[in-house]
């Protein structure tokens, strides 16, 4: 492979990128933000590591699972992919569209109705009202609710509440598609039906995933590769299987 | 190389302060802040039996209970009352209610900040077109007082689109800089609601500073909110032309405040999210 192709086939590239907490009063955050003045490291200023130099590359059409306990960095590393959040130093590359599935139905508002959420989600994804009118059939359709979409949302359970986001998130046409954990909400038939979705784009766009999960059958039996984070260190990167043996090994008593 | 053309986070859409790329990105949301404004017209009342048309019924109880209070007092000395007392409750109303949901508007929005990407000022942005929403239909309701009460119409009434915009504008750049510093400091919330408190009655609305107070009336008068107070009396009340003076320069401040707020915006966007 040349270095065109290579640097072509990359999806998400992390260049040594650390992300930085700091516990000191945000009054002093704000000083040092606006006037560029930082107060030397002896000086009271409590660091907390989320993110410690990682660095790797996802290319395009892989299915990555990100392991690791809570706290160890994996949403952080989500949402400096999708823009959320920015990396204290470091570099990432972006390359193509991101959708994130993090807590779905954030956006929803519980005294609308289903369908006024599709175009109030819909449209924080950054779907134009044209777009969402046009696809509104389908997304009722695969979200199974009927006629309840004319409810408000506020008299839908939680399981009816991740179908509808799932279903809104899904039609982004993302190429990098992050997904946190979703799928512990919602009953087996519709993980299923979730989890046949990703397999379909995957093959037909090429879509790059993006996966935090604690399941680790799933992280096998979905996943191309395995990405594994420890206190914000990068512990293994590699197949699948390989790296939730290692994780459990580690994990265990 | 692909590579070097890709989005890159930090880059473009970090600390830079570029304005074009900022805009463009708030164009591409322009359905969520579409949808985004409509649902903050509608979230206040929703469930309630007049529903949206609470957004102008209030600044007209209002009206009707100074009026009610300070006709006595002030009709002798100001002609018209209502008419100058309701134009200067819509100027100052669309400023109340845009300034006082400023403080809490990230840390209230944290649910989406936090888990979808999407530009931020869109939540400002669309607080200050629901503001300008009610001030247009309020507009209409004192066009139909006049009517009633004989008041003077003049050409000078085309003078308010551009008066609204000027004031919308220099209400979008205090909500920025407003909203983005109470993540900081969240004692503004409190201090921000006691300013408008003190701020109505430092400000001639329903009072002429000429008269209460002839002393410090120059002061009174000119204060950015008094400004805007004035340009729009006069095209209403005044039926006059707006004063080319106050108009240029309150033009120039509202652009050299507009550069300021959304600076300090730039510089905190990023740390916002992490604090929420």
């Amino acid at each position: 492979m040349n270095q065109t192709d290579y640097h072509s086939s990359i999806a998400v590239s992390f260049k040594k990128v650390t992300k930085i907490y700091h516990q000191e009063l945000k009054v002093t955050r704000l000083k040092e933000i606006l006037t560029g003045i930082f107060k030397k490291k002896s000086q009271v200023d409590k660091k907390v590591y989320k993110f410690d130099s990682v660095s790797f590359d996802i290319f395009k059409g892989e299915c990555v699972g990100i392991i690791g306990k809570n706290g160890s960095g994996k949403s952080t590393a989500l949402g400096m992919i999708a823009g959320i959040t920015t990396p204290t130093s470091g570099e990432i590359h972006i390359n193509g569209k991101v959708t994130t599935m993090l807590e779905l139905g954030s956006g929803f508002h519980p005294d609308f109705s289903g369908k006024e959420n599709i175009f109030l989600n819909g449209s924080l994804f950054g779907m134009s009202n044209y777009y969402l009118t046009q696809k509104i059939n389908e997304i009722v359709e695969f979200s199974e609710l009927g006629n309840k979409i004319y409810e408000p949302i506020r008299t839908y359970s939680a399981g009816m509440k991740a179908r509808l986001a799932f279903s809104i998130a899904i039609q982004t046409q993302p190429e990098i598609l992050l997904i946190d954990e979703v799928l512990a909400v919602g009953d087996i038939a519709f993980q299923k039906k979730c989890l046949q979705k990703f397999e379909e784009i995957k093959k037909e766009k090429e879509t790059t995933i993006i996966y935090v999960t604690h399941s680790m059958e799933q992280v096998t039996q979905h996943c191309s590769r395995a990405i594994w984070l420890h206190n914000g260190k990068l512990m293994g990167d590699g197949p699948p299987k390989e790296i939730s043996d290692e994780y459990q090994m580690f994990t265990a008593p | 190389m692909t590579l070097s053309k890709a989005k890159n986070i930090d880059n473009s859409y970090g600390n830079a302060f570029n304005l074009v790329e900022s805009y463009k990105e708030i164009w591409r949301f322009k359905s969520f802040l579409l949808n985004w404004t409509k649902r903050e017209l509608e979230i206040r009342y929703k469930g309630s039996i007049l529903g949206i048309l609470w957004n102008f019924l209030q600044p007209l109880l209002s009206l009707s209970i100074y009026f009610f209070l300070f006709s006595r007092l002030l009709g002798g000395e100001i002609d018209n009352y209502l008419i100058y007392l309701y134009s200067g409750i819509i100027s100052w109303i669309f400023f109340l209610q845009t300034i006082s949901q400023s403080p809490l508007l990230f840390v209230s929005g944290s649910a989406i900040l936090k888990k979808i990407y999407f530009p931020s000022e869109i939540l400002s942005i669309s607080v200050v077109f629901s503001g300008l929403i009610n001030y247009f239909i309020s507009f209409f309701i004192i066009i139909v007082l006049m009517f009633f009460t004989e008041a003077p119409f003049s050409l000078n009434l085309l003078w308010v689109p551009l008066i609204a915009i000027l004031q919308a504008f220099f209400i979008y750049s205090t909500v920025l800089l407003i909203s983005s510093l109470t993540v900081f400091i969240r004692d503004l919330n409190q201090i921000v609601s006691t300013i408008l408190n003190m701020l109505f009655f430092l400000t001639p609305v329903i009072y002429k500073a000429e008269v209460m107070v002839p002393k410090y009336a120059s002061i009174l008068n000119s204060t950015p909110i008094a400004a805007f107070l004035t340009l729009f009396r006069d095209v209403i009340y005044e039926a006059t032309h707006p004063s080319w003076m106050v108009l240029s320069w309150l033009s120039l401040f509202c652009f050299i405040w507009y550069l300021f707020c959304h600076f300090v915006f730039i510089k905190l966007r990023s740390s916002i999210s992490d604090l929420i």
